[in-house]
């Protein structure tokens, strides 16, 4: 939270609201008692008896917070909203209202905070009476911090003694810096502000720097030396000089994307979820598909969560958008392994999703598209004190494939809606519904066929509240899913999974260095397997199929908690522990996950971030499918995943990194990379496996003028079985996406993305013969393009609407399985885009 | 918020939180018609267990006689089938009567088709079948036609004739996909049967054609190392003369004689040929 300043002032318009009418009186000088005596009672000129009247005196006030949302626009000035207030008869505000006008963000959070004040109650005649009162609040930016260090350019070694000259808005500064060449002011006001350092047998050098209130500015000055000593000037500096903007920090070792980063990824369509595969770490099943393997762990074995609910796929079907509308995403993080505590019970990585906080006004987007159109629209209820939101998609894709393909139907579509609401600035409820729909069918002969169907639906009722030394969260979430599951029963048979979940996550600060997390969760699942009604009784398909899933209930149920201690300014240490207790009819099985992640900032600009973690997991099918979860015979899968990353920040905006990873996998369900290629692959199969190498990143923000990013992943995937040990079915040496996205000027942007990587081994078994084999040859590697073009126009300060023209795959690539070229597989994407 | 406004507004988010579910829509209910069944049976033509006699003199018994089938299809724009029989079945055409092969449900009017083929790891045992016959079957071997492949079938036996006496013990590796085998019709309702006969005896054929005399002087004759045991190396170094259809004995029994072995409703329709590979 930004720090706050506030004035409130107290004006009394007059006392007796509610149809009263009382002749105002001068207040006391002091705040007067609940109670005060009524001895003697003042007459007025016609020698009447005036009642005494004391107005509500203030005795908390929680303060507001400068709204973010303003912060981010670059807005820093001063803002006064006037509010009326009507009081009752305990002194509580029981309605606030807005007089006159305020901007949105600074309405509503003055409105928000006026509902958490208390006044001692007005009195007429000793008596406590309801009241009406005019409040005003005062919005002061947060303070900004600036500092930094002065270096020698030739040399690299600090600069003591130099002197530091800044002029920001509030005045004129002047410091001189420590034996370590650092220097700071901790109070500075945000906006514009000039530097100036002098030192010695240096040239001065002179910078600007636009700070932000409420964040840290790290300014690095690079002096060259002088042959004598120069006087001040007013030339330019050479030398670059690095600024660096510490914002909030982010867990060790997860990579991030932010929402407007992720609009401009071509190939992505402005999906945060299909931004994923361009993470270092990632590695395609197919072009386009929305399955990958996570350091070597195979796609059923990813978690994916938004808002802590878990979701069971992010794509819609084919090569489809994701399920959960962009404009609702904030942020996706992706953690390739070594994750919270708090994540539990998935043995690969964790995609986790968190959406934008409520904004109780109204605003949204929309876009349509070729195949579908989406909308999202969010408004606020209760003077600001609620929100609702509801967004969605729906694709045609159905009428589209009629003109071309009669016979074939696909469709998919989802809704989100959320309300919350604050029953008090610090205690919110709010309800989040969403859900997703996709059916590929056929008709035939006037018989309609369903050869893949699946929906999920998901309502997460949360209660989040925050107290002075940190917040919890609890919430219970229904689930449905169902899937028809024709292509690896045999036929058209209907899984379905019915979910209740309840969770409790727990943040509390220990103290300024030690910080405390913890919560439970407990997941019941009703599975109904539909009987089989056409299949051959003798069906090894339909036998296996039945083996594995089978109406049953089954319940998991985890407690963690880990400790983050800051060991110093530059270390912490994160250790943690998690419990599962799984459950699935006479099966029973546990499982003990101790984590260990730290952050070390070697240098202001160096990071070092260890990572290791045991996960267990309950058996999984090869792909996420909702209700198609096998039962808990064979035992938990389980990893060991160990990492160190390294991040380098080059400038303010650029980003570098390495991060070599070994991670072991033990009974794992893996049928995609053990499939000997013959026939069905067996999905109850178990093997060990492994997987090791080294990721590389290399990021400018791609919301600057010229972004841009690099990843590439070098690495190796095995599995075990039966004593053989070969190269993973699904496992490609070199993985690389280049991405970059220019802004022309004018409102066009223009984008590609190269993406590249090693063909997968080729089986080499026979029907009979199964060789596995550590030296293999490899299918041809495959490449692709993406471009993507935007022309923007902006309406007013916030409407915008905008032409988006992307293709994925505009080489026309082909890729290669089993030895023969499929393809090409080409998404283009022409539609237009609005936000307001 | 008093505990009756807390209530309502709780139940009119749980109502706003589930009904958007029910207002995408679900996925469709099965509306399909009640379809027709059939049985698909194998059954010898011969009575393999008491063996065969050749028009030469020999009498043929047979120790194993066991045959890799199945992965029936049912393909055609008339064809609507509703659950597919992915799998093969191993066969012991010895066992007395029709054997049961798949079971299949549909509605229209099917193109059949069938596999010849080593079996799977996942192939069903038919009576009399363990799993060391499967294992048997399922260990790649190579001969003079294919290379690394299970066995399709596989034939062991001995022919006598007076005190003489010959065994053979043949490994067929060749894989074959029969279809253009006709048309079988699933009606509502209905239930049918069709049968593939198994025709042991035409690998003792001088010729391909159906009335052809059975025979095993020329298999006898190519015991070149006179150890008793007619091998299928053997049969191949032993030359046909100019103008037959095959170079050598044993391919005409290899790729001759061996597709003829399973025939669909005892008609020669079905056009065999190797399968594709599976994608």
């Amino acid at each position: 939270m930004n720090c706050t300043r506030v004035t409130g002032w107290i004006i009394a318009l007059g006392i007796g609201a509610f149809g009263r009418s009382v002749s105002a009186q001068p207040t006391p000088a002091s705040p007067a008692p609940p109670t005060p005596p009524a001895a003697e009672q003042p007459a007025d000129d016609a020698g009447q008896t005036r009642p005494v009247v004391v107005p509500p005196r203030l005795v908390h006030d929680a303060g507001v917070s400068y709204p973010r949302a303003a912060l981010q626009t670059g807005f820093y000035e001063r803002m006064e909203v006037h509010l009326v207030l009507e009081l009752n008869d305990s002194g509580a505000v029981v309605s606030a209202k807005l007089e006159g006008q305020a901007p949105p963000p600074f309405a509503q959070e003055a409105l928000r905070a006026a509902q958490a004040l208390q006044f001692e109650p007005a009195l007429r005649d000793g008596t406590p009476t309801p009241a009406r009162i005019r409040f005003r609040y005062e919005f002061t930016p947060p303070p900004a911090a600036l500092g930094g260090r002065v270096l020698d350019a030739a040399t690299g070694e600090p600069l003591p003694g130099a002197r530091v000259l800044v002029q920001a808005a509030t005045g004129e500064q002047q410091l001189v810096t420590g034996s370590d060449g650092s220097w700071s002011i901790a109070d500075v006001a945000g906006g514009s502000a000039s530097l100036r350092v002098e030192a010695g047998d240096h040239v001065a050098q002179d910078a600007a720097v636009e700070l932000r209130p409420g964040e840290a500015t790290n300014v690095v000055f690079r002096l060259e030396p002088s042959s004598e000593p120069a006087p001040a000037t007013d030339a330019a500096p050479d030398a670059p000089i690095e600024v660096v903007v510490r914002g909030e920090p982010i867990p060790p070792a997860v990579a991030s994307y932010s929402r407007e980063e992720v609009r401009r990824i071509p190939g992505a369509f402005g999906d945060p979820f299909r931004a994923v595969e361009t993470l270092p770490g990632v590695t395609p099943v197919a072009s386009g598909l929305p399955y990958f393997y996570i350091r070597g762990a195979p796609p059923g074995n990813a978690g994916y969560f938004v808002d802590g609910v878990r979701v069971p796929y992010l794509y819609h079907i084919g090569f489809g958008p994701s399920v959960v509308h962009p404009g609702l995403v904030e942020r996706v993080d992706l953690h390739p392994g070594g994750y919270p505590a708090k994540f539990g019970r998935f043995a690969g990585g964790v995609v986790s999703a968190t959406t934008a906080e409520p904004e109780p006004w109204l605003h949204g987007e929309g876009n349509i598209r070729l195949f579908d159109v989406g909308a999202l629209v969010e408004s606020g209820f209760a003077d600001g004190r609620g929100s609702a939101l509801v967004g969605g998609r729906y694709s045609y894709t159905a009428a589209l494939l009629s003109l071309m393909a009669p016979e074939v139907r696909l469709d998919y579509r989802d809704y989100q809606a959320r309300i919350s609401y604050d029953v008090t600035p610090n205690d919110r409820i709010s309800v989040f519904s969403f859900g997703a729909y996709d059916l590929l069918g056929q008709v035939k002969n006037d018989i309609e066929e369903l050869l893949y169907g699946t929906e999920f639906y998901r309502a997460d009722l949360r209660y989040d509240a925050r107290f002075h030394d940190g917040r919890i969260r609890t919430a219970v979430t229904f689930g449905y899913d169902r899937t028809s599951a024709s292509f690896l029963a045999g036929e058209r048979r209907f899984v379905v999974d019915r979910s209740i979940a309840a969770r409790t996550d727990l943040l509390k600060y220990l103290s300024d260095n030690l910080t405390l997390r913890g919560g439970t969760d407990i997941t019941l699942d009703a599975y109904d397997v539909e009987d089989a009604l056409y299949s051959d009784p003798d069906s090894p398909e339909a036998e296996s199929f039945d083996e594995q899933f089978q109406t049953r209930s089954d319940l998991a149920t985890g407690a963690w908690a880990d400790l983050t201690l800051r060991l110093s300014e530059t270390l912490e240490v994160t250790p943690g522990v998690r419990g599962d207790v799984y459950s699935s009819e006479s099966e029973n099985a546990v499982g003990i996950d101790p984590r260990l992640a730290a952050r070390w900032a070697v240098t202001p600009r160096l990071r070092l971030m260890p990572t290791f973690g045991v996960v267990h997991q309950s058996p999984s099918f090869a792909i996420p499918i909702p209700g198609l979860n096998p039962t808990l015979a064979g035992g938990l899968q389980r990893s060991i995943q160990a990492a160190t990353a390294l991040e380098l920040d080059l400038t303010e905006s650029t980003t570098a990194g390495v991060s070599p990873f070994y991670n072991v996998y033990s009974n794992m369900t893996d049928a995609l990379g053990t499939s000997t290629g013959e026939g069905q692959p067996d999905f109850a199969a178990r093997s060990e496996g492994r997987a090791y190498g080294v990721e590389l990143f290399l990021r400018r923000r791609l919301t600057e003028r010229l972004g841009g990013f690099f990843t590439y992943t070098l690495s190796r995937s095995e599995r075990t079985v039966a004593g053989a040990t070969f190269p993973s079915g699904f496992d490609r040496t070199h993985v690389m996406n280049a991405a970059a996205s220019y802004n022309l000027g004018r409102g066009w942007t223009a984008g590609g993305r190269f993406v590249f990587y090693s063909g997968t081994p080729v089986q080499q078994t026979t029907r009979t013969v199964v060789v596995r084999s550590d030296r293999v040859e490899r299918e041809p590697p495959f490449f692709r393009l993406d471009v993507r073009g935007e022309k923007r126009w902006t309406l007013s300060e916030t409407a915008w609407i905008a032409l988006v023209f992307e293709v994925m795959n505009a080489t026309l690539s082909k890729e290669s399985f089993g030895g023969e070229k499929v393809g090409p597989i080409v998404i283009p994407s022409i539609g237009a885009e609005m936000g307001f | 918020m008093t505990l009756c406004k807390l209530r309502s507004f709780g139940l009119t988010l749980l109502t706003l939180a589930l009904v958007p579910g029910a207002l995408t829509g679900c996925l469709p209910a099965d509306t399909r018609p009640e379809p027709g069944s059939t049985a698909t049976t194998v059954v010898g033509e011969t009575a393999l267990d008491a063996g065969i006699t050749t028009a030469d003199g020999w009498h043929i018994s047979f120790d194993e006689f066991l045959i890799s089938l199945g992965e029936i299809g049912l393909e055609g724009d008339d064809c609507n089938p509703y659950a597919e029989s992915d799998y093969l079945r191993i066969l012991d055409m010895r066992q007395p009567g029709a054997q049961r092969l798949n079971l299949m449900h549909a509605l229209g009017t099917c193109e059949f088709s069938f596999l010849f083929e080593d079996p799977s790891a996942d192939a069903v045992l038919g009576s009399g079948v363990d799993e060391a016959d499967k294992d048997r079957m399922r260990t790649a071997g190579s001969d003079p036609f294919v290379e690394q492949s299970g066995v399709t079938l596989y034939v062991a036996g001995s022919a006598t004739r007076a005190d003489e006496r010959y065994r053979f013990d043949w490994s067929f590796r060749h894989n074959l996909e029969y279809t253009d085998c006709g048309t079988v019709e699933f009606e509502s309702g209905a239930s049918d049967e069709v049968e593939i006969r198994i025709r042991g005896q035409v690998l003792f054929q001088s010729e391909l054609a159906d009335d052809a005399p059975l025979q095993f002087d020329d298999y006898a004759s190519a015991d070149a190392d006179a150890d008793g045991n007619v091998t299928l190396e053997e049969l191949h170094s032993v030359s046909l003369p100019a103008g037959s259809d095959f170079s050598t004995l044993g391919e005409r029994l290899y790729l001759g004689l061996v597709p003829e072995v399973p025939r669909f409703r005892n008609s020669d329709s079905c056009v065999a040929a190797e399968p594709e590979d599976d994608f």
